[in-house]
C-alpha cells in the first residue's frame, strides 16, 4: 500500500499569518475572535475570528503587484496560502500526478450580496468555478476537486488526497481550504441561534455556542518520504443518519469514522497519543463527540479543542486544525483548550486544561457538521523525535 | 382567541411546509413537539422566527420555548399576554 | 467483486431507471409539480419530505426509484453502505432564497429551514437519514459530472473495503435545469463496476433524454 506524507503546510488566520506566528499564539493562550461591529455582516455586533483584512491586502498587493482586482478575497486567501506553501515546499506543479483540492462550505457566497452581485460573471459563485481559476494560476493540468461537506470537509479533503495517492493516480496533491466571514452565514448560524455571545467554551459546562472564524490553510500531501517526517496513516468518514442538523446522541457515527481510520492506520487505539477535536462548543456537538470517544476507547486520550482561538472556520477548520495538530506533534506539546473550565459533557473524557509536555507520535483529528457528516484522520512521526 | 388560534394554524402549517395539512387537521391542545405532531428542533426555530415576524414577538429566554411552543393554544395564549 | 444493480437518471421531466422510461412530463411542467406528482404516485409517507429543497427532493425521489423498498440495512452494515455524489451548483437555489431574506433590512427574518439547505451534503444527509446509511459519504463539486475522478474514488473505496454497497452518481439543479444520474453498486455478482460501464451508462442516458 502506497504511503502518505505530509510535504508542508501554510495557513493564514486571525492569529495571524504563517504556521510560526499562528503556533506562537495558540501555545501562548491567546485569542483571535473578538466582538465584531461591522454592519456589513451583521446588524448586531456578534463574536468571531477575522482575518486581518488591511493587512492581507498590502501583503497580497505586494506579492503579486497586478492581479489584486482578478480575484475575489476567497480567492486571493487560497492563492496565498498556496503561494507560500509552495515557496517552502515546492512541488512539480505541471505535472499529470499533481492535483488540487479545495474544501469549502460557501466558497464566494458574498458575491450574492446586492452590492457585489454586478462585479462578477453570476458563475463565479461556483465553487468549481474559484477551483478551476485558482488551479490555472498555478499552471496545474489536472482539474480542480472541489469537497463541499459541511464541517468536515477540511479533514475530508486531507483524507480523500490520501486515497487518491494510494490509489496511484498522483504523486503530489495540495490540499487547500478557505471559508470567509460573511452575512449570509453569520446570519444563517444566528437563525440556529448557535452563535455565543462571547469566547466559545468547548466542552465546557455553561458552553452557549459557537463562535464563527474566517481562515484558509494549505497542507501539500506527497508519496515521497524523503520529503517529509509526517505519514498520513489513514482516515475515515461516515454519516449519524439522524438529523440533518442535530448530531447523533448515540456518537456511532463519528465512532465508526475514528474506527475506519484506525482499522487503516493498522494501529491499536492505545497508539493515539493525543486527539485534535471538534469541539464547537454546541451543546449537542460535544456531547455527541466525548460519547464517540467512550465508544472508541479513547476517553483517556488527551484531546482538546481549538475553536476559542480561531472560532470555527468552517472550511478551513480541517486543514488549520490538522497543521495544529501536526506542530503539536513537532514541538510535543498540547495546547489547552481555551475556553474550557469546568467539565461539561456527559463522558469524563481527558481534555486538556492547560498546556503539557508530553511525547506525541500519532494524532487523530476529527470533526463533525450539518448534514450528520463525520471524518477523522490518523497522522503520525515517521521519526520518533522523543 | 378563537380567531388567533386559526390565524396561527393557517401561519404553523405555511411556516413548516406541513404539505396537505389543513388546520383543522390540528387540534389546539395537541402537542406540537414530541407525539403530536412530531415537530422536530429545526422547527422549533421556525416557530421562533414567526413570533417575531408575524408578531413582533421575540422570546426573551430561549428556554421558555418549552412551555410557550407547548401547543397552538400555549402559542396563541403567550401571543396575547406579550400584547397587552 | 462489484457490480451495478441498478440504475436511474432523471432530468427533463423524465425519469428513467434501468434505461427503461418510468415517468415522462410535458416539458413544460415545472420541476416543483414533477417531484410533487412523482412523490405522490409512489406512494412514499415520508412527511420531512415537504421541508426539503429542491437538491434533497431531487436526491430523495431518485434514491427512492433506485432503491425501490429494498432496505440494503437487512444485507449489509449500515457503516458499510455510501453516497458518493457530484453535483455542479451546490445549493444555488436555496442560497439565492437565503440572501434575498437578508437583502430587506426592514424585515430582516432569515430562516433556519432556508439556511441548513445551503449545503449540498445535506442531500446526501438526508439519504443517509432516510435509508440508514452510516459509511463514506462525500459531495464533490464539479463544472460537470467527472465520471473518472467519481469513478477512481469510489472504486479506492470498494476495493480497500471501506464500503460493502454504496449509491454513486451526479445531483445537480439550478434555476434553469435537474439532473440525478444514481447508481446502485454491490459487493455481489452482476454487470462489473468499471470506468467504461458507468461513463457508457450515463452517456447513453443522455441521449434518451434528448432525443425524446
Amino acid at each position: 500500500m502506497k504511503r502518505v506524507f505530509v510535504h508542508g503546510s501554510y495557513l493564514i488566520s486571525s492569529l495571524g499569518f504563517g504556521i510560526k506566528e499562528n503556533s506562537t499564539k495558540l501555545f501562548a493562550g491567546k485569542s483571535g475572535s473578538e466582538l465584531i461591529l461591522d454592519k456589513k455582516y451583521y446588524p448586531k455586533a456578534f463574536f468571531a475570528s477575522k482575518i486581518d483584512n488591511k493587512r492581507f491586502n498590502k501583503v497580497f498587493k505586494d506579492l503579486f503587484p497586478d492581479i489584486k482586482n482578478s480575484y475575489t478575497f476567497f480567492e486571493q486567501l487560497l492563492i496565498f496560502v498556496i503561494q507560500q506553501s509552495l515557496k517552502k515546499y515546492p512541488i512539480d506543479l505541471k505535472s499529470e500526478e499533481t492535483l488540487l483540492i479545495i474544501s469549502s462550505t460557501k466558497g464566494n457566497i458574498d458575491l450574492l450580496a446586492k452590492n457585489e452581485k454586478s462585479k462578477w460573471k453570476e458563475n463565479r459563485v461556483f465553487l468549481w468555478k474559484s477551483a478551476q481559476i485558482i488551479k490555472d494560476f498555478f499552471g496545474i493540468q489536472n482539474k480542480a476537486i472541489v469537497i463541499s461537506n459541511a464541517c468536515i470537509s477540511g479533514v475530508e479533503a486531507i483524507g480523500i488526497g490520501s486515497r487518491m495517492i494510494r490509489e496511484g493516480s498522483y504523486k503530489n496533491i495540495i490540499v487547500a481550504g478557505a471559508d470567509i466571514l460573511s452575512e449570509f452565514v453569520v446570519a444563517g448560524f444566528q437563525s440556529f441561534q448557535s452563535l455565543s455571545s462571547k469566547l466559545c467554551r468547548p466542552y465546557d459546562a455553561n458552553r452557549t455556542g459557537l463562535n464563527l472564524g474566517e481562515a484558509a490553510g494549505v497542507v501539500i500531501l506527497t508519496s515521497e518520504e524523503k520529503k517529509s517526517d509526517i505519514e498520513v496513516l489513514g482516515s475515515g468518514i461516515s454519516n449519524d443518519a439522524n438529523h440533518i442538523s442535530g448530531p447523533s446522541r448515540t456518537g456511532d457515527g463519528l465512532y465508526f469514522a475514528i474506527k475506519s481510520a484506525i482499522d487503516e492506520s493498522s494501529i491499536k487505539v492505545e497508539d493515539i497519543d493525543f486527539i485534535s477535536g471538534h469541539g464547537t462548543a454546541t451543546n449537542y456537538n460535544d456531547e455527541m463527540e466525548s460519547k464517540a470517544f467512550q465508544l472508541a476507547g479513547l476517553e483517556n486520550t488527551p484531546i482538546n479543542s481549538l475553536k476559542g482561538y480561531w472560532g470555527h472556520t468552517l472550511g478551513a477548520a480541517g486543514l488549520i486544525e490538522s497543521i495544529a495538530a501536526i506542530e503539536t506533534m513537532k514541538n510535543n506539546l498540547l495546547i489547552k483548550t481555551l475556553g474550557y473550565d469546568k467539565h461539561g459533557v456527559s463522558i469524563p473524557i481527558n481534555i486538556v486544561k492547560d498546556n503539557q509536555s508530553l511525547p506525541i507520535k500519532t494524532v487523530l483529528k476529527t470533526a463533525s457538521g450539518f448534514g450528520g457528516a463525520n471524518a477523522a484522520i490518523i497522522f503520525q512521526k515517521t521519526k520518533n523525535n522523543v | 382567541m378563537d380567531k388567533l388560534i386559526q390565524e396561527l394554524k393557517k401561519e404553523i402549517i405555511e411556516a413548516l411546509n406541513l404539505e396537505d395539512m389543513e388546520p383543522d387537521d390540528i387540534d389546539a391542545d395537541e402537542a406540537l413537539f414530541g407525539d403530536g405532531l412530531g415537530l422536530d428542533s429545526i422547527d422549533a426555530l421556525e416557530l421562533i422566527v414567526l413570533l417575531e415576524k408575524n408578531y413582533g414577538i421575540k422570546i426573551e429566554n430561549p428556554k421558555d420555548g418549552k412551555t410557550i411552543f407547548h401547543s397552538v393554544k400555549t402559542m396563541a395564549n403567550y401571543i396575547q399576554s406579550r400584547q397587552k | 467483486m462489484y457490480s451495478i444493480s441498478k440504475h436511474i437518471f432523471f432530468s427533463k421531466n423524465k425519469l428513467l431507471s434501468n434505461f427503461e422510461m418510468l415517468y415522462n412530463f410535458e416539458n413544460s411542467l415545472t420541476f416543483a409539480n414533477v417531484f410533487k406528482t412523482i412523490y405522490k404516485d409512489l406512494g412514499v409517507r415520508y412527511p420531512k419530505y415537504f421541508k426539503m429543497d429542491a437538491l434533497s427532493k431531487l436526491g430523495f425521489l431518485s434514491t427512492e426509484v433506485l432503491l425501490q423498498n429494498r432496505s440494503l440495512t437487512e444485507i449489509y452494515k449500515s457503516e458499510k453502505i455510501g453516497i458518493i455524489v457530484a453535483n455542479s451548483a451546490s445549493t444555488y437555489i436555496m442560497d439565492s432564497k437565503h440572501q434575498a431574506s437578508l437583502d430587506d433590512k426592514e424585515s430582516y427574518f432569515p430562516s433556519p429551514a432556508n439556511f441548513v439547505y445551503t449545503l449540498p451534503n445535506i442531500m446526501t444527509g438526508e439519504i443517509c437519514i432516510r435509508h440508514k446509511f452510516k459509511g463514506e459519504n462525500a459531495v464533490f463539486i464539479s463544472e460537470e459530472f467527472d465520471t473518472e475522478f467519481i469513478y477512481k474514488y469510489t472504486n479506492k473505496l470498494l476495493i480497500d473495503n471501506k464500503l460493502d454497497a454504496t449509491i454513486v452518481g451526479y445531483v445537480n439543479i439550478d434555476n434553469d435545469d435537474y439532473e440525478a444520474f444514481l447508481m446502485l453498486v454491490e459487493n455481489k455478482e452482476g454487470e462489473i463496476f468499471d470506468l467504461n460501464t458507468l461513463k457508457e451508462t450515463y452517456t447513453k442516458y443522455k441521449l434518451l433524454t434528448w432525443i425524446n
